[in-house]
């Protein structure tokens, strides 16, 4: 066999191997789909597409699976967490780049990492046993009913756990930006100031908004953390009331349920799965 | 084949050679004992048993589907169809409250009121004014089941919290001077930072248990599918309810089924 053949069969090989990797990519992301949604299938029939979304009372001893209440507080934990936690990341990540001594950037950087890393059940128990109570010190009128699991508490432990690859992925952008714009930026006489807001920013907008997506959706699907600080009432969210998400009510329920029950909490995870899609979608990257 | 994949093939083929032991899932009440229980029977006669919490109706579930041997049950899973119970313990369950909530007793009927969501201030219980923070368990719990049914709770419980495990739900009340909660009374007691409430005068203990003077008691069951055959699974059961698993379990202060307490 000529040298040329056999390199073109290796080739051969070599991308059908990776195409075969990638077509197993999807073909799991599209099964996982279709086994939640065939086993969200019995609810749906049961109560009614528009009767689970609209509904706000989830009551599986009544039989009543309405889904509009822990969609919302989904929505509210993801979007409030976001809103907290991309303005201190974007600060942090213009101190790392700008203020910081350059020698002191790998530490940071190294301490960010190793905190990403921290699994998620620390921060609720931390949360738990550390905030829930301050909570309740600090707003004592509003937090009294509740002991401090509310959806403020969700919300303050959310932006913790996603500061970290927030302030990493956003450090690495202002540092492309830094590229693109930040020697003509000082060759025109910016100050250090004048450089992060007018200069770098703008230019790493974009990346920004679509850091603070990827941030939503990590908000969104995060169950245990949820859990562990927000009460699980499955009622409808108010910042200061106990609360209860799709990916908490999945894991305070799914051990246990059976029949409708269960099928309605995967119609749950059919939800989630679109909340957490939804963001991907609409972002562009502008050239 | 080279060398050194043989010892890790033979790592890999090892589990397979040994039994599988025997799986026990469900209340996280009984929880500490069945742990306790586990390791007694593989000390005493080498065999493993592994313990998993997750919940009554988690483990009821799995028995019946095959994922576990034995259910913990904390509740009287009566009505529940194709397994047999076995009663191995008898429980109370204690309200606990914060240790600084000096609230002296508390009735049947003001239970009822608390998680109705009728009574919602210290101060109708003659203690200082505050909000009762109600905490309660996930709605698979048999601890939850046996104590609205104990207390005679016909309508949907209102929580403020509700944790999906005993130790959680203790460690809630203890970080919040207005809570109120449920669990085993094994669970609460001196160091566990929560305070036993008496119940209409009563405290939990196995005096009051025995003398039927206390009023929330339960039994503790362990499940088996019907006509379970399994020697292993058959053989640790009995364990459980032999006098050397009944002294096992009145040493962690938990009540055996004759009633018999340590005292």
């Amino acid at each position: 066999m000529s040298p040329a053949l056999r390199r073109r069969i290796r080739n051969h090989i070599f991308s059908s191997g990776v195409a075969l990797c990638g077509g197993l990519g999807t073909a799991a992301l599209g099964a996982m789909f279709l086994f939640l949604l065939a086993g969200a299938f019995p609810a749906l029939r049961d109560q009614g597409l528009t009767q689970m979304l609209l509904s706000p009372v989830w009551e599986p001893s009544l039989g009543r699976f309405g889904l509009l209440a822990m969609f919302c507080a989904t929505i509210a934990v993801s979007i409030g967490a976001v809103l907290l936690g991309l303005p201190v990341a974007l600060f942090s990540a213009a101190f790392a780049q700008n203020l910081l001594p350059r020698w002191l950037r790998p530490a940071f950087v190294g301490l960010l990492e190793l905190m990403s890393g921290l699994p998620s059940v620390l921060f609720g128990l931390v949360g738990l046993m550390t905030l829930l109570p301050a909570l309740s010190r600090m707003f004592p009128a509003k937090m009294a009913a509740s002991g401090g699991a509310t959806l403020l508490a969700a919300i303050l432990v959310l932006a913790a756990m996603m500061l970290p690859e927030l302030t990493l992925a956003l450090l690495g952008d202002l540092r492309e930006a830094e590229k693109q714009v930040g020697p003509s930026s000082r060759a025109l006489g910016a100050t250090p100031m004048q450089t992060v807001f007018r200069a770098q920013l703008p230019a790493a907008g974009v990346k920004i908004t679509t850091a603070g997506l990827g941030g939503i959706r990590r908000a969104a699907a995060e169950g245990i953390a949820v859990l562990l600080v927000s009460g699980n009432v499955a009622r409808f969210p108010s910042l200061f009331s106990g609360t209860r998400t799709l990916a908490s009510g999945m894991i305070l329920e799914m051990g246990y349920a059976s029949g409708i029950h269960r099928s309605a909490l995967f119609a749950a995870a059919l939800l989630l799965l679109f909340v957490a899609l939804l963001p991907g979608g609409s972002a562009r990257d502008k050239k | 084949m080279k060398r050194w994949a043989i010892p890790f093939l033979v790592l890999l083929l090892l589990p397979g050679c040994t039994e599988r032991p025997v799986l026990v899932a469900g209340s996280s009440c009984m929880g500490r004992m069945m742990a306790a229980l586990a390791e007694g029977y593989a000390e005493r006669y080498g065999k493993a048993v592994e313990v998993q919490l997750g919940g009554t109706e988690l483990g009821l579930l799995a028995l019946r589907e095959g994922g576990c041997d034995l259910a913990s049950c904390s509740r009287d899973p009566e009505g529940y169809g194709g397994i047999d119970a076995f009663a191995v313990a008898v429980d109370a369950i204690a309200v606990v409250v914060h240790p600084s909530n000096p609230v002296a007793s508390v009735s049947l009927s003001e239970l009822r009121g608390i998680y109705a969501g009728e009574i919602t201030d210290w101060k109708e219980l003659g203690a200082s004014p505050a909000p009762i923070v109600v905490i309660g368990r996930e709605a698979g719990s048999g601890t939850r089941l046996a104590f609205e049914q104990a207390i005679g709770l016909t309508t949907s419980a209102r929580h403020a919290q509700e944790q999906n495990e005993t130790g959680l739900l203790r460690t809630a009340v203890s970080l919040c001077p207005g809570a109120i909660g449920y669990l085993s009374f094994d669970y609460a007691g001196e160091g566990t930072g929560v305070r036993s409430v008496p119940i209409e005068g009563t405290l939990p203990s196995e005096g009051t248990v025995r003398s039927r003077c206390y009023p929330l008691t339960r039994r503790l069951f362990l499940c088996t599918r019907r006509g379970e055959t399994r020697s292993e699974t058959l053989d640790f059961l009995s364990f459980c309810r032999s006098s050397e698993g009944q002294a096992l379990i009145r040493s962690l202060g938990i009540i055996g089924i004759d009633g018999e307490g340590s005292g």
